[in-house]
């Protein structure tokens, strides 16, 4: 009896383990239990995906969201399963393997990649840029993917349109709610249809995702946005970002941008994560690049020192520019200056009119008198990024271009250095006097900085702006940095907290800089931001920015429309207005009356006071590019205020003016599904396009290691010598 | 000994009706998955070529999300028209698109404009309506036009 009842009771718990196991099996798949034959990194690759790709998916998704962890083990078991096909030989073709390839030359091979090709086209009129850019994904493997690719544009890109090509077919996407956009692609991802879904991490970071691209076939995506070019001391600047750059996130932090090696996928614990190719390892992806500038007045100028471009048209009115093919390779931002006749700059409105309502743009210019006044003694706080991402050339850069600042003191200044990486120090207890002496103390102390460890750019901020007041001098802040941080809006809120009447001016450092953070920062700071990449001269830019501070800055301004019924402006208060230096500003206006509008402010004590001539009814622009930009920045003043507001409801109000206007945002999302044709089977694997680190900057002080999840940080190993 | 196997099998009673608690509430939760259907847009304008035209469109009964605008048949038509983003608000679609082409190389007669691609939740079966706000020759005269809906393709 004892036996019998020992044999029913090991029965009945097979037949219990056998009911569970099938029941588990049903829910979850087969899936885990296949994973058990592979190697420690594979299994881990394979459960961030899973991880990941859980927080992104719409709950009824799950379970067709672990067959992708499946599909991935089974690829990096099976020989032959997801091997690239022949093209993988081919320059500019391929997909990347979801494992790093075996055998000895792992480390400085080709690394096939789904993303085969960007093409841009951009085409400039009066200051408004319309860009159009196609991203061509290919299949060669021999199951179906789903490619990922997380990539930049420039940070005021007012995203309207979004089409996905099969052939010769083409799907206009659609604009919703960013989590419905999301379970429709995921719906449509399971159930095999072709789709793809364009989402917003950053003003300037967005995740491109392709579904169900089957075995040798292209999926291209089409992407239309506008933007207003900035003016720079005498220049007009496009510029067209290429690569993110590896960003650094506080510990803590899940909502950041990781950075991490290629095929380690979900290592960083951010909600946005970023691959890096290997140093050695290369991709197929090559970019196209064409711009056609039409100002309406001759272009006298040109200079592009990021890239080697072809020219036609000089000294026209029809300028055309090309990226030259020996410059393709997608890893830093391409960055066009140029020139028009300099008597011919003047503050130009450009006016829609849409019946009685219309929208304007335009670009206020200081006025020429601002620069015969002079500035009162000042306090310079010179901060300096001495985090990993920094070291080699960019670190360089901005210790020659602070160095060179530093010289530049006169007597009656006062100044400060702060240095910051995993904490921030300073030069000195407090602000000290610009004597000769002190200066060659300070320009001793930035020779000895260096880079390494990671970026707490809080804890500068803070130091930077946290010492009292000086009564007898204006405080100016200078950041000297690559920007390469997650923790953006904390940043901002933090600046605009403290600023405490001080004016920040953002030096963007390197080939790929954090453009958003760094001209938000300058904005909220009320002062202006520059950018110093590899190939420009440090010192130049730098006399430039002295030579702008040199001038007191136009406050307080005030604007008078004539006839002219504005209403909504952006952004709401006119900022300060250096020499050298114009704003933008857009509205909203009635009225199609020829009038003068009549711009006046204080300089160092002075009135000053220009007007310019404006006929709506004559000007108004074919295009309605102009209400694009206005409610993009119209978001962007949204987008500002919460970063140190949360008493409103503010992501409400940023996607009622995305989804009333057409617009991208980090609350709505382009979708697009092709319902004509389901492919067979799931919806394949998941493949994250990697990407190189930005030109200058180093994958070994960047990169996550596998061991540091959560941050990338490097060891520290710098400070003053 | 035998108290561990009814300790055994206490347990994996539990978790088995746990794992069925699960699942039947899962089951009971679980909505019919949504589908994804196509709907045709044709145009028939008779003998006159069309050179612009505005419709439309939204569901009288059932639900329906739009997913996609696809262009049309004609080459004069092939790129997917734009919609305004007002109307897709309610899911409901305004779209529009106008040709330069002189009449040779405009569509006359029945031609499918556009598709648009639809996401159906639910089991209703979606009725649509669709009206022409207006359609033009390519002398800018407006002509009379008739729009005729068809869920499915025949790509």
């Amino acid at each position: 009896m004892r036996r019998v009842t020992a044999r029913w009771c090991i029965g009945l718990c097979v037949a219990f383990a056998a009911l569970l196991l099938a029941l588990i099996g049903c829910e979850s798949g087969s899936h885990y239990f296949s994973s058990s034959p592979v190697g420690p990194m594979r299994q881990s690759q394979a459960a961030g995906t899973s991880e990941q790709q859980r927080e992104l998916a719409p709950a009824g998704s799950l379970p067709a969201l672990d067959e992708e962890v499946w599909v991935i083990v089974k690829a990096e078991e099976g020989a032959g399963t997801l091997e690239p096909s022949e093209s993988e030989d081919v320059p500019g073709c391929g997909a990347m393997l979801c494992a790093p390839p075996a055998g000895e030359n792992a480390e400085s091979q080709r690394v096939p990649l789904p993303l085969k090709h960007t093409d841009v086209k951009a085409a400039i009129e009066a200051y408004i840029a319309s860009v159009e850019v196609t991203q061509q994904f290919e299949n060669p493997f021999s199951e179906k993917i789903e490619a990922v690719y997380v990539f930049p544009l420039p940070q005021n890109a007012a995203i309207s349109g979004f089409v996905m090509i099969i052939g010769d077919r083409k799907i206009r996407g659609i604009l919703r709610d960013r989590e419905e956009a999301e379970k429709i692609y995921y719906e449509a991802r399971s159930q095999g249809y072709r789709a793809s879904l364009l989402t917003q991490e950053r003003p300037n970071i967005f995740t491109q995702q392709v579904a169900n691209i089957e075995p040798g076939k292209r999926i291209d995506v089409n992407i239309t946005y506008f933007h207003t070019l900035s003016y720079v001391d005498g220049w007009y600047e496009f510029v067209f970002p290429m690569v993110v750059g590896p960003r650094f996130n506080p510990p803590g932090m899940t909502d950041g941008v990781g950075a991490v090696a290629r095929g380690e996928s979900g290592l960083s614990g951010q909600s946005t994560e970023v691959q890096y190719l290997k140093p050695g390892e290369r991709s197929g992806h090559d970019i196209a690049l064409a711009v056609d500038i039409a100002p309406g007045v001759p272009v006298e100028e040109i200079a592009c020192r990021s890239h080697d471009v072809q020219v036609e048209g000089l000294q026209t009115d029809q300028v055309k520019v090309a990226l030259s093919s020996d410059d393709a390779i997608p890893n830093k931002d391409f960055v066009l200056r140029y020139r028009i006749g300099g008597s011919l700059v003047k503050t130009a409105m450009l006016t829609h009119l849409d019946g009685d309502d219309g929208y304007f743009t335009f670009m206020l210019y200081p006025p020429q008198d601002m620069s015969e006044l002079r500035r009162a003694p000042i306090e310079m706080v010179f901060v300096i990024d001495c985090s990993g991402s920094m070291s080699g050339e960019p670190i360089a850069i901005a210790k020659r271009a602070m160095k060179r600042a530093i010289g530049h003191l006169q007597p009656g200044d006062a100044f400060q250095i702060i240095r910051f990486s995993n904490d921030a120090t300073t030069f000195r207890p407090r602000p000290t006097e610009a004597t000769k002496e002190n200066i060659r103390t300070g320009i001793r102390f930035v020779d000895g900085l260096k880079a390494g460890g990671g970026t707490m750019m809080n804890n500068a901020v803070k130091a930077a702006l946290a010492a009292p007041p000086d009564a007898e001098r204006v405080r100016y802040v200078t950041f000297m940095t690559d920007g390469y941080i997650g923790n953006e809006a904390e940043i901002l809120g933090t600046v605009h907290n403290s600023l405490n009447g001080a004016r920040l001016f953002s030096f963007g450092i390197g080939s790929s800089p954090n453009r958003y953070l760094l001209n938000r920062m300058a904005k909220i700071g009320n002062g202006a931001v520059a950018y110093v990449g590899l190939r420009d001269d440090p010192l130049e830019i730098i006399d430039l920015f002295v030579e702008r501070i040199s001038h007191p800055a136009l406050t307080g301004i005030e604007i008078d429309w004539g006839k002219l019924e504005v209403s909504e402006m952006y952004p709401q208060r006119v900022p300060d207005l250096y020499v050298g230096r114009p704003v933008v500003i857009s509205g909203r206006f009635r009225g199609s009356q020829p009038t003068t509008v009549t711009v006046s402010g204080r300089a160092a004590g002075h009135v000053v006071r220009s007007s310019f001539q404006v006929d709506p009814g004559r000007e108004q622009t074919a295009h309605d590019a102009l209400s694009k930009v206005w409610a993009r920045m119209h978001i962007a003043e949204l987008m500002d205020r919460a970063t140190w507001d949360s008493s409103i409801d503010l992501p409400q109000q940023i996607r009622l003016v995305a989804l009333n206007h057409g617009l991208m945002s980090s609350y709505t999302a382009f979708v697009a599904v092709d319902s004509s044709e389901r492919t067979a089977g799931n919806h394949g694997t998941t493949v994250q396009v990697a990407v190189p680190v930005p030109d200058g900057v180093k994958y070994e002080t960047t990169v996550s290691p596998p061991s540091a999840a959560g941050t990338s940080c490097p060891d520290d190993d710098d400070g003053p010598a | 000994m035998k108290r561990g196997m009814m300790m055994t099998c206490g347990l994996l009673s539990m978790l088995l009706l746990a794992a069925l608690c699960e699942r039947g509430f899962a089951i009971r939760q679980a909505e019919p998955p949504a589908r994804f259907e196509t709907v045709s847009v044709f145009v028939e304008t008779g003998e006159a070529p069309l050179a612009a035209w505005q419709l439309d469109i939204s569901a009288t009964a059932g639900t329906v999300r739009i997913v996609g605008i696809e262009g049309g048949d004609h080459p004069a038509y092939s790129e997917p028209p734009y919609y305004d983003p007002l109307a897709m608000q309610q899911d409901r679609v305004i779209i529009a698109a106008f040709s330069l082409n002189g009449p040779e190389a405009l569509p006359s007669g029945r031609t499918r404009v556009a598709t648009i691609h639809v996401q159906i939740p639910g089991d209703v079966e979606p009725e649509f309506e669709a009206k022409i706000d207006a359609a033009a020759d390519h002398d800018g005269e407006f002509i009379d036009a008739e729009v005729v809906l068809q869920i499915g393709t025949d790509k």
